[in-house]
């Protein structure tokens, strides 16, 4: 089930109104019940699967709180049993493809005489959506138990932890503790919670539809037609597609978080204004936060970190970077993708303490204008590093890459961006940024000390707004129109068919 | 609200004690509101070209037809952003009465020659007009009388009903045959469009089916609220196209849309039992189709001109097409109309992929379109100097 769907639009409400009616010993059962129904949505088969790992991770959980002493052994099953239905589902044809050609380069040009089938075998697996994010949460589980948590006792909120719909398909990636913290103090229906679900659930709709759908005719356009692709269009196609990616699953993560608010559970936030980021590593610690820090968690530390010196910290990097790009996707050019990545924040690093030691740069770093060349920089290795992930081969991307810097006069992507809305919604999306930053600049009652005093009183703009803000909040009607012009605006403005998330793939 | 404060509110312990409004207030501060909503959405919808695409009206003879005047903005395949002639067609304006030493080519048929998706100047209509004028002392007029959705039963009433009036010297109906689908329908099935169908009877003749027209006739007489909204409302546009695009991609809201059709029929038998429908044996499309297509050129040779049927490009081999293509070939010479299968142009083009969008041709496509029937006619008039052309 899409949450940009009609039948989201239908079963969200319902699900709520119904979570909320029943009495609280009934909620959970229903929780679980929906999230089943949620992903049995598309081929009823596989919610066995997530109930076979469920159950598989719930015993595995106990085995190792129960067998101390083996509890090494009992973990490295468990590992190898989550990792091998990730394999097996979504690597076993890519592990075919590489091995037939491989095989068949040997045999053609080195003559090697290897028994090459004449055709490529291939096995018939549709991915379970959702099973990179909902293994990487069962990994997570019996790791942290491995390391002292305490396991869940209770199969139900561990089947509910697991099967969550708001957070099952996309993430963001939850941390137990968290999840079981809330299911326990048993969530009470607050209208300010609410309505901030409410308000985060119409934001993503916002920026899936509106902007990241758009965003993805455009991009397509441009990555479809590479032979027709003036430099400008080339331009427009790898900024355009960086945009829609962080739409389409930032607004994907709002829905999924306002989804969860609405049953009063709060998910982990997934992004915290990723292109404000001055360098690569801050990037990664503010897009998809909860991948980067399962990465860091489960991955680089066990790896050894950045224990063992500087090449072992290297090595390390590259190679959570190179599995964290084989996680998105099971192709060369994701490998690649991760690959760039890792070597990009091995080079970040060396930059770093280059500067510091070298006096005079070292004393530029806080300045302003170092910051936002970082900001370009830093925009233009993401663009660079957009084009091996949105391209289908390598070939392709480089193709791509080549139309950025080889001067021709534009074709199809500059007028269709102009004929679209994007110009007049991208702005609009804008100005509501500035408005925000804004809002939250002037906001004394905040604890950061450093904004308060640059903002010693309330200004007029502010009390009057606020008071505004309260007048809404109190008044159902106002609620009800302003969020009946917000769909109709995402109705209006979005493109003629409904696309899927671009992380379901994952 | 901002993300800090999304987290400050989800935060609360309770709801902070707000003032209980009056239901009389809040009802006022709804109606003062929603009006305010409504006029900003229609200003901006309005500005961005949003709502735009609602463009058709319900006729009570033909089924549906273009709203005089009304300006379309197209995004759902292309774009265009255009306003529809006074006589309500995708076409520039025309008068009914033929200007002296102007010949005139009336052109039939459905969403492909309407041509919403690409500028109305790159309609091959248009390319057409402007070829034909650059080369010759005499002065050419091409008439666009393509319509969405129209069948080709509906194609051939409207020649009947309105082309005739601007006394074409040629007709064109480009023919695709997704719309001779829509020619006949299952009597026996309780939802059907409301559109003219047609039959054969016991006796060979070709037959209108007017009676799932008769039965809708209430729902779709002139209403001046929603007339009104329609020509002027972008709101209802969105609504309308939210509704049609639900309809197609969405198999839920489809269900509950028939189900609830279903059971309006059901509710308001009354109204269903005026109107009883024909029953008649279920219908082959193609001798439907053929028997209108004699019936147009009979019609046309009677007002003075000549028929010319142009296909629509075959460039997927379709089986169906391929085989209606032979049927066309020998229902022409045996009616003497012209025949015009675009496929062979489309697939020697080197990048026929870029003569379409989605379904409709691009802008290459109709100027190739165009190209292929102005040789078509120049070829004929070397070939019978007879021809208007």
């Amino acid at each position: 089930m899409l949450f940009n769907s009609f039948t989201y639009l239908i079963f969200l409400p319902i699900i709520v109104a119904l979570y909320w009616l029943l009495p609280a010993v009934c909620r959970r059962g229903l929780l679980l019940v929906a999230s089943y129904v949620f992903y049995m949505n598309w081929i009823p088969a596989y919610g066995l699967l997530i109930l076979l790992l469920t159950v598989v991770n719930y015993f595995l959980g106990l085995a190792i709180f129960a067998h101390q002493k083996r509890r090494k052994l009992v973990l490295t099953l468990g590992l190898i049993f989550n990792l091998g239905c990730l394999c097996f589902y979504k690597y076993a044809n890519f592990l075919i493809d590489s091995l037939f050609q491989s095989a068949t380069w040997l045999h053609t040009k080195l003559g090697l005489p290897l028994p090459v089938p004449v055709t490529e075998p291939v096995v018939n697996i549709i991915l379970p959506l959702g099973i990179s994010f909902f293994t990487f949460e069962f990994i997570h589980y019996i790791t942290d138990v491995y390391r002292g948590s305490q396991p869940v006792k209770n199969f139900w909120n561990f089947a509910l932890f697991a099967a969550f719909f708001p957070s099952q398909i996309a993430g963001p990636i939850k941390r137990f503790q968290d999840f079981m913290k809330q299911l326990l103090e048993e969530p009470v229906f607050r209208p300010s919670t609410f309505q901030a679900g409410l308000y985060l659930i119409f934001l993503g709709l916002f920026k899936k539809i509106v902007l990241g759908d758009n965003l993805g005719q455009v991009v397509n356009i441009g990555f479809n037609h590479l032979d027709k692709l003036g430099t400008l269009d080339a331009w427009i196609a790898v900024v355009g597609f960086q945009l829609q990616i962080f739409f389409d699953f930032s607004g994907y993560t709002d829905i999924g978080r306002g989804s969860a608010l609405a049953f009063g559970y709060k998910v982990p936030k997934n992004f915290n204004w990723p292109f404000l980021a001055s360098n690569l590593t801050e990037f990664w610690h503010r897009w998809h936060m909860s991948l980067s820090t399962w990465l860091r968690d489960y991955l680089f530390i066990p790896l050894g970190g950045s224990r063992g010196g500087a090449w072992k910290t290297r090595r390390n990097v590259m190679l959570t970077m190179i599995l964290g790009g084989l996680w998105h996707g099971a192709a060369w050019h994701y490998v690649i993708w991760g690959a760039f990545h890792g070597g990009i924040l091995v080079l970040t690093k060396e930059w770093q303490d280059f500067v510091s030691k070298i006096g005079w740069l070292a004393r530029l770093r806080p300045h302003p204008i170092w910051h936002c060349a970082g900001v370009l920089v830093t925009w233009f290795l993401l663009f660079m590093a957009g084009i091996l992930f949105r391209s289908d081969t390598m070939p392709h991307a480089l193709a791509m890459a080549q139309k950025l810097f080889v001067p021709a006069s534009s074709g199809q992507v500059v007028p269709a961006l102009l004929e679209s809305t994007l110009p007049v919604t991208l702005s609009a999306y804008a100005l509501f940024l500035i408005c925000s930053v804004c809002w939250e600049r002037s906001d004394c009652s905040q604890p950061d000390a450093k904004l308060a005093s640059q903002q010693p009183s309330r200004t007029g703009w502010r009390s009057y707004a606020e008071g505004v803000a309260q007048w809404w909040q109190n008044s159902f009607a106002a609620q009800a129109v302003t969020y009946a012009s917000v769909a109709l605006i995402v109705l209006g403005f979005a493109p003629g068919k409904m696309e899927p998330f671009i992380y379901f793939q994952f | 609200m901002t993300t800090a404060e999304i987290s400050r509110t989800a935060n609360q312990s309770a709801l902070a004690p707000g003032k209980h409004r009056r239901w009389w207030q809040e009802a006022v501060t709804f109606a003062g509101l929603s009006a305010v909503a409504v006029i900003l959405l229609e200003l901006l919808f309005a500005t961005c070209g949003i709502g735009g695409q609602e463009f058709l009206e319900p006729d009570p003879k033909l089924g549906c037809r273009q709203i005089p005047g009304k300006q379309v903005t197209w995004r759902l395949e292309g774009f265009s952003n255009d306003y529809l002639s006074s006589s309500g067609h995708r076409d520039v304006e025309h008068e009914q009465a033929k200007p002296v030493g102007t010949k005139r080519i009336m052109v039939l048929g459905d969403s492909a020659t309407e041509g919403l998706q690409v500028p109305l100047g790159n309609t091959y209509c248009r390319v057409l007009e402007r070829h034909l004028n650059s080369g010759s002392a005499g002065r050419s007029e091409v008439l666009n009388f393509g319509c969405s959705s129209y069948s080709t039963g509906q194609q051939v009433l409207q020649f009947e009903q309105q082309a005739v009036k601007y006394h074409p010297d040629l007709t064109v109906l480009l023919y695709v045959s997704g719309a001779a689908l829509q020619n006949v329908y299952n009597p026996y099935k309780r939802v059907a469009e409301a559109r003219p169908y047609f039959f054969i009877d016991s006796t060979g003749r070709l037959q209108e089916d007017d009676s799932v027209l008769l039965e809708q006739a209430t729902a779709m007489q002139p209403n001046a609220v929603l007339s009104f909204l329609r020509k002027n409302s972008r709101i209802y546009g969105v609504l309308s196209q939210t509704n049609l695009s639900l309809s197609i991609h969405e198999k839920l809201y489809h269900k509950i849309r028939g189900w609830l059709v279903s059971l309006m029929a059901r509710v308001q038998p009354a109204q269903s039992n005026k109107f009883k429908r024909l029953l008649y044996p279920p219908q082959d499309v193609w001798p439907v189709t053929s028997k209108l297509i004699t019936r147009l050129n009979d019609v046309c040779l009677a007002n003075g001109s000549k028929l010319i049927v142009m296909i629509f490009p075959n460039t997927v081999n379709d089986p169906v097409q391929t085989k209606q293509i032979a049927e066309f070939i020998r229902l022409s010479k045996q009616e003497r109309f012209g025949l015009l299968d675009l496929t062979p142009a489309f697939k020697a083009n080197p990048d026929p992929s870029s003569l379409f969008l989605q379904y409709h041709f691009s802008s290459d496509g109709h100027k190739v379109a165009a190209e292929q029937l102005a040789a078509f006619l120049k070829n004929q008039k070397q070939i019978d100097g007879t021809t208007a052309w």
